[in-house]
């Protein structure tokens, strides 16, 4: 393995100066542009109604209750709560189910192994849309339409993480492999053992996209369920558009609120996707 | 990592237990029936008096639940044709004539006889709404029609008269001319228009043209009376500048990502008047009071407005198929009009329940009398439903007659182009429709055979049986020229 | 000689093979494979939901090609396609965007700071303005006031976190569910919404400028934006036939080149009034005849792969200048205009409502949301795997950073290139649905529709899933001939 250097020594070799003021301070007012969208919708879930089609920024006052009135038209616990485990579980399968796959491709050999390869690349091309009403048949077969499980088993196997993992495989040098393998490993052990550590920036990333996307699906919860209970968040935000408008105030301070987590949640993954990063295999 | 990863296996596994568990259970002892349509306090009270109304009649107890999953019909669609649909549901536009199609709503010609909810308990004008083929699809929970809002402090703040109920394109066009000539001194930042928008149907209607002829067989929109109207629409959007330009038909549809923004512009000073129903006062009453009249939209020749219900429908494969028709029975009773009318969701289902003082003049808000009685007459007298095709999904016409009128809006098309493009894709349609049915092809046939005895009849002056035209405007128009035979005396 | 399993009988190595493969590929069968065939299926019948379900269960018809030829029959379906691949155009910026944030987030990184010193700071300055503007009252005033108290913020936090938190807060666009997103922006290209609101008076003063000196701006916009795109052109042309000449960096560079200006001028006619198909496809039939020319060159082109210098630095080129021109396009066409709009004052468009500027509205949000996104965290991973030996080894060299970008990072960077670019092009042209949906309802006029809320609407809204399977089949083709190229070319230099 490669002699690990301190983190801090690694990064400012690859910054041969010293990066000044100036960069901090365009990326201060880049993030601004960023955030802007989001300060708009913070600043419109304390407004009324009709303050929140005007082109005004700031409200004429500060209404909290439109928090609490949220938790009034919604169950916005439950919804979250759904939408967080249900999005766990797709991350959890699809990252290990994927690690597994990919290893198969980058570094096993075998008979057709390209071939297959692709046809895993090829189901991702096409719209999601038209195999929808197949796979909710295929749902109403097996019974699981309004079910959790149907929620989860269609998005935790796709093709989009094992083609993430194979390139990050890939990038490792297989010197590693082949020294493991002298010293009487068998596959598996690599697998579990060599490979996967060294990924972990690869895991990490595939984990993070995978939990964002999921959580924010929206049409297939939408189509699969009925109970209200079992909503995940992005449907159960649907309650703010009534028959005479929508509830944008409402519906910006519960997008406010459901940000939190998120945020929570990246934040504590990235620390592992940096530490993975700069502990993880450097080409030697 | 290792770790880490069997930490969060556990907190999930824990979390799905908890969810599972705490997913409410159905009450076995009350059948529990699922209705999908919007959730507001409107629809809850709603569910509150048919509570109230099965102990009121000793009926059995059932507990009625608002599915607020709506918006478009896929959702609908999809589970409704795959089994899994909800037992009630709201029927909105296009929806009303695509369901039933597709054999998912449940017929209750019968139940209605018996229960009480027939065709004749409500507005006639609105048949066509629920009535497919002589079936009975449902009941309307609403009857609505649109008519021109007036914010009459608009007006006298430009010092510009108010227009009359009855009037012509060309006084509207004169009307509307002074008042933005009035309301947008040069300079000014923020342009306020004299209407959100003009019913292209109703004013099509007015000079005899329907989407589509007598027997639904043909759609009729390169007629040269499109192409007038059309052109009318363009002036007075482009150049005129008296309604702008995009919120064209989105005002009406109960589109989800429709916001307020229209009801603000009215109450603002924006727009002086708005076409919208008479459901308007949900959302006009909160903001504020606003003296306010309603008069018909100007038009020339046959004076009509688009009348239109709210239906509600019986999904074909519930499990609780005698329940739910008893709330198509709620919807013809006493308590449930009467909530209609407190609450002003457009007008009650039963005519007789829109005569009572306290619809035409409610004691809370006397700057609305005047509107109600408007809206009523309206619905009484020149309503007609919307022109329907069996041939053609009214989702594409739609579609297809909204972006073919952006498009001439946008400056890509003429108004002759336009009508063209648009009689010509339609009709496109319907050859596509029924090639592909054979059902549909056979009543396509029949249907003209009885189109070609009716051109042949007009064209020798001669009076035609009611029972041959299929569309609603026609009828009505036909029976207003006098070119009915004379009906059958029971 | 690489990969494990090289020894052993083929069968083992393929029952080892399949083995680490099943779970995935168990629940990928059943959940994706089984659903796609029958889709493949269904678009060769004429499979109707209105009359083909559990209560109308009309016998189902097989009726052939009849899909496809109708589909190409469809008055509107090259709209739509053009549709697609113009807001495909995107892409190259959101590539550009992401790697540039990644970029400035990896540069700015350095040792934490005073911790403890610097959160008190941070919270002091939070409750201290949440009390000022309590007090001072809510007016225009006060969002300048959050926008700078926030930028305060983030600048300590910054310090504080030695560059990390930045990161959070580019990648925040990622964190509202997508429909919310799409509201949002609704909300926000509102006519007389935020956007709108504060370009208003920056459109006045630009009017202002242009109204005092006419002259300048109708003759001389349109003139220096002409020379300059020439002179750009002809550098490239130039720089593509010294490759030619020395087959240094491949045949696929000069013909990627040759493409990438055929686009530009593709633009410039179908703005001049051509329609959209003669205008891109005559440049891009010429190229392509020149493209064969080259090829049929019985000349030896070097070997070449992603990571050299020359052939990725080609690429980037070509990419770069796809917008730059267009851009320069733009202000020959619209640059003799400006005095006569300015004339009446210029005032923001109504950009949803727009035919003109529904597409570029799309592409704007998708570049802000293609910044800090997926793409720009894959970056992230990509730089910090790059060697610093490279990096050191040029140092010694004496590079300057653009060297050092250009010969070290862009080429290393290859594999995540190649990666984003086959996802970009895989979902951006299925993609569009959601947004068309939520935001435009296909746009005025169609003119956000793309093919994939093409086949939602002739799918769900009309029942036809027989008709919209055909339209997905042919999108899938599109996808599939575009990833292949990606693929072939890309995956060879990725492997090594």
């Amino acid at each position: 393995m490669a002699e690990t250097q301190t983190p801090f020594r690694k990064k400012t070799v690859i910054t041969a100066e010293r990066s000044g003021p100036g960069l901090s301070l365009v990326l201060a007012a880049l993030s601004l542009l960023m955030i802007a969208p989001f300060v708009w919708m913070a600043l419109t879930s304390f407004k009324t109604l009709s303050e929140s089609s005007d082109p005004e920024w700031m409200p004429g006052a500060f209404r909290w209750s439109n928090y609490p009135e949220v938790f009034k038209v919604i169950p916005f616990l439950r919804f979250a709560a759904n939408s967080l485990v249900m999005a766990g579980w797709v991350t959890i399968l699809q990252v290990f189910t994927s690690a597994l796959a990919a290893f198969s491709f980058a570094r096993l050999e075998w008979p057709g192994r390209d071939r297959v390869f692709f046809l895993y690349l090829g189901t991702m091309m096409l719209p999601g849309l038209v195999t929808l009403i197949p796979t909710f048949q295929l749902m109403v077969r097996l019974d699981l339409v309004d079910t959790y499980l149907g929620l989860v088993l269609p998005a935790a196997f796709g093709a989009f993480g094992t083609f993430l993992l194979r390139q990050f495989m890939m990038g490792i040098p297989r010197a590693l492999d082949e020294a493991a393998e002298i010293d009487g490993a068998s596959k598996w052990q690599i697998f579990w053992d060599v490979i996967l550590p060294l990924s972990r920036p690869g895991l990490v990333t595939l984990a993070i996209f995978t939990f964002m996307g999921n959580f924010q699906s929206f049409f297939w919860p939408l189509v699969m369920m009925k109970t209200v209970d079992k909503f995940p968040l992005p449907v159960g935000l649907m309650f703010f558009d009534t028959q005479h408008g929508q509830a944008t105030h409402l519906l910006m301070a519960a997008v406010t609120m459901s940000v939190i987590p998120l945020i929570i949640i990246f934040v504590l993954l990235q620390k592992q996707l940096i530490r993975g990063i700069q502990l993880g295999g450097v080409k030697g | 990592m290792k770790r880490s990863f069997l930490i969060s296996l556990a907190l999930l596994s824990l979390a799905s237990a908890l969810l599972y568990w705490t997913v409410p259970g159905k009450r076995t002892d009350i059948p529990v029936l699922y209705w999908i349509t919007q959730d507001d306090e409107n629809k809850r009270a709603t569910v509150a008096a048919f509570h109230q109304w099965l102990a009121d009649e000793h009926l059995p107890p059932v507990e009625l639940r608002i599915d607020n999953t709506n918006g478009e019909a896929t959702k609908k669609l999809v589970q409704g044709l795959s089994g899994v649909g909800s037992d009630i549901m709201d029927l909105y536009g296009y929806e009303a004539d695509l369901f039933p199609a597709t054999g998912m709503i449940l017929d209750v010609t019968e139940d209605a006889k018996r229960l009480g909810f027939p065709p004749a308990a409500t507005y006639p004008a609105l048949k066509p709404d629920f009535i497919i083929n002589g079936r009975q699809y449902g009941f309307p929970r609403n009857a609505g029609v649109a008519l021109n809002w007036i914010n009459r402090g608009t007006f006298a703040k430009y010092h510009v008269p108010e227009p009359p109920m009855h009037w012509t394109l060309d006084e509207f066009e004169a009307l509307g001319k002074k008042f933005v000539a009035a309301a947008n001194p040069p300079g000014i930042r923020e342009r306020v228009y004299f209407v959100n928008l003009v019913p292209r149907e109703q004013l099509r209607r007015g000079l005899g043209l329907a989407n589509y002829n007598e027997t639904d067989t043909r759609c009729t929109l390169d007629d040269p009376r499109n192409v007038q109207i059309l052109e009318r629409v363009r002036r007075w959007t482009l150049e005129d500048r008296l309604m702008p330009s995009r919120e064209e038909g989105e005002a009406m549809s109960a589109d989800i990502s429709g916001d307020g923004s229209m009801f603000s512009h009215f109450t603002s000073g924006r727009f002086a008047m708005v076409y919208v129903g008479q459901w308007a006062l949900i959302i006009l009453r909160p903001r504020g009071t606003f003296q306010l009249r309603a008069v018909e939209p100007a038009m020339d020749g046959f004076v009509n407005t688009d009348l239109g219900g709210g239906s509600v429908g019986v999904y074909a494969r519930t499990q609780h198929r005698k329940e739910s028709v008893r709330f198509l029975q709620f919807l013809a009773s006493a308590p449930f009009n009467n909530l209609i009318v407190r609450i002003a969701d457009g007008l009650p289902p039963v005519p007789k329940y829109a005569e009572t003082e306290e619809f035409l003049r409610p004691s809370d808000h006397p700057n609305e009398w005047g509107t109600a009685a408007a809206f009523a007459e309206a619905a009484r007298d020149t309503g007609i439903t919307m022109s329907k095709s069996p041939f053609v999904l009214h989702s594409i016409f739609y579609r297809v007659e909204k972006e073919l009128t952006e498009a001439m809006i946008s400056g890509r098309m003429t108004a002759a182009q336009t009508a063209k493009a648009m009689g010509d894709r339609l009709n496109q349609e319907i050859a596509l429709r029924i090639d592909r049915d054979p059902a549909l092809r056979k009543l396509y046939d029949e249907r003209v055979r009885v189109q070609q005895l009716i051109d042949a009849r007009r064209a020798a002056g001669k009076p035609v049986p009611a029972a041959w035209i299929n569309d609603p405007f026609h009828l009505a128009y036909y029976r207003a020229k006098g070119w009915l035979e004379p009906e059958a005396r029971p | 000689m690489s990969g494990l399993g090289h020894r052993g009988s083929p069968r083992r190595r393929l029952l080892s093979g399949i083995g680490f493969l099943l779970p995935n590929i168990l629940g990928f069968a059943a959940f994706t494979l089984v659903p796609l065939v029958m889709s493949f299926g269904i678009a060769f019948t004429d499979w109707d939901t209105l009359r083909h379900n559990i209560f109308r269960n009309e016998p189902l018809r097989f009726v052939g090609f009849e899909n496809f030829l109708w589909l190409f029959h469809h008055p509107d379906f090259m709209h739509y396609l053009a549709n697609t691949f113009f807001l495909m155009l995107g892409l190259p910026f959101a590539i550009a965007g992401s790697l540039g944030a990644a970029l400035m987030l990896t540069r700015v990184s350095h040792r934490p700071v005073a911790r403890r010193g610097a959160f008190i700071l941070a919270t002091l300055l939070l409750t201290g303005s949440g009390l000022l503007l309590r007090m001072g009252g809510m007016s225009q005033v006060g969002v300048w006031f959050i926008f700078g108290v926030l930028a305060a913020i983030s600048l300590v936090t910054g310090v504080v976190t030695g560059g990390s938190v930045y990161r959070t807060l580019f990648y925040l666009p990622n964190f509202t569910a997508g429909v919310a997103t799409f509201v949002l922006w609704k909300k926000l290209y509102n006519p007389s919404g935020p956007i709108n609101a504060a370009l208003a008076p920056v459109l006045d003063r630009i009017a202002g400028w242009v109204r005092s000196a006419p002259g300048v701006f109708s003759w001389g916009l349109p003139l220096t934006c002409g020379v300059l795109a020439t002179a750009l052109m002809v550098w490239q042309l130039w720089r593509l036939r010294q490759h030619w000449g020395d087959a240094s960096a491949g045949s696929v560079a000069v013909v990627t080149g040759l493409v990438m200006l055929a686009l530009p001028v593709g633009l410039q006619l179908y703005w001049m009034g051509l329609p959209a198909l003669t205008a891109v496809g005559g440049p891009l039939g010429v190229v392509l005849v020149g493209a064969v020319l080259i090829l049929k060159r019985s000349r030896r082109w070097g070997p070449v792969c992603a990571r050299d210098a020359g052939l990725s630095a080609e690429i980037a080129l070509a990419l770069g200048l796809v917008p730059l021109l267009s851009l320069l396009a733009a202000g020959v066409m619209w640059g003799a205009r400006l005095p006569s709009l300015a004339a009446v004052g210029l005032a923001p468009p109504n950009w949803l409502g727009d035919y003109d500027w529904a597409k570029p509205a799309i592409m704007i949000m998708g570049l802000w949301a293609a910044i800090g996104s997926n793409n720009m965290i894959l970056y992230l991973a990509g730089l910090s795997s790059i060697p610093p030996e490279l990096y050191e080894a040029a140092d010694m060299d004496g590079a300057s950073p653009l060297q050092r970008f250009w010969h070290i990072t862009w080429p290393q960077l290859a594999p995540v290139t190649f990666f984003i670019g086959v996802m970009g092009v895989i979902y951006g042209l299925q993609g569009g649905f959601e947004m068309a949906r939520v935001m435009t309802k296909g746009g005025p006029a169609g003119a956000t529709t793309t093919l994939s809320y093409f086949i939602y609407i002739e799918g769900f809204e009309t029942g036809r899933l027989g008709y919209a399977s055909a339209a997905a089949w042919v999108l899938f083709a599109l996808v599939f001939i575009l990833s292949l190229l990606n693929f072939r070319f890309g995956n060879r230099s990725a492997n090594d």
